[in-house]
């Protein structure tokens, strides 16, 4: 129960998804992801000082996440150049293209492993489930982030 | 009843989130894109320095056990 309410806490922000800007919806992605980081490095601060996580756990969650951290922050430092400031849209030349889409299958990868990590899979439910939402939580952040990517103009 | 009472005694914290969150949101729809850029570049680098000082308390901690 309790880690329904923080899966609906994590998804809140997702209500206010309307017709907006490829530039905006990428921003607001961009904002939110790091928003679920900053949650999930508090999340594993709080369950290894209250002995509920090994510290080893707590070690390998908290490098994938800065991993994470530092793709989405290149996700953004490449996307941004090629924004249209007038209308909003994404324009790519194909390398570009390319290059974010090698980005996010990266942070695809990092989150897979972590899920896959057995000192991962041996966390209580109750902690498991916590981060599980914040996991899935960067995932389908990582795959909007795709569907923008991929349906961008692309420039010759 | 014992998930019951782990549930309420929880609350005050799950509630604190979700306030946090709604701020969170709001603040989101008043900036501009760019201004939301700009924001969650300086989250990210914030992530990075908790995780980095964050990373050498749990290695310190490990190597204390060691």
């Amino acid at each position: 129960m309790r880690a329904l309410l923080f899966a609906l806490v994590l998804c809140l922000p997702l209500t206010g998804c309307g017709e907006k800007s490829d530039a905006r919806r990428l921003a607001l992605t961009a904002d939110r992801v790091s928003g679920y980081i900053e949650t999930g490095l508090s999340l594993v601060r709080t369950q290894e000082e209250l002995g509920n996580l090994p510290t080893e756990a707590a070690v390998s969650i908290v490098t994938s996440l800065r991993a994470v951290n530092t793709v989405s922050a290149e996700i953004v430092r490449e996307t941004r150049p090629f924004l249209d400031p007038e209308s909003g849209e994404l324009r790519l030349s194909s390398e570009g293209r390319s290059s974010i889409l090698a980005v996010l299958d990266t942070g695809r990868s990092v989150l897979q492993t972590l899920l896959a990590d057995p000192r991962v899979s041996s966390m209580s439910e109750k902690n498991r489930q916590q981060l599980n939402a914040v996991l899935n939580g960067l995932s389908a952040n990582l795959r909007l982030v795709e569907e923008i990517v991929r349906k961008a103009k692309v420039t010759p | 009843m014992n998930a019951l009472l782990q549930l309420l005694t929880s609350l005050p914290s799950l509630l604190v989130s979700i306030l946090v969150e709604i701020d969170r949101e709001k603040q989101r729809r008043g900036l501009t894109t760019e201004e939301l850029f700009e924001e969650a570049g300086l989250r990210f680098e914030q992530n990075d320095q908790a995780a980095s000082a964050l990373l050498a308390e749990l290695l310190a901690k490990l190597n204390q056990k060691s």
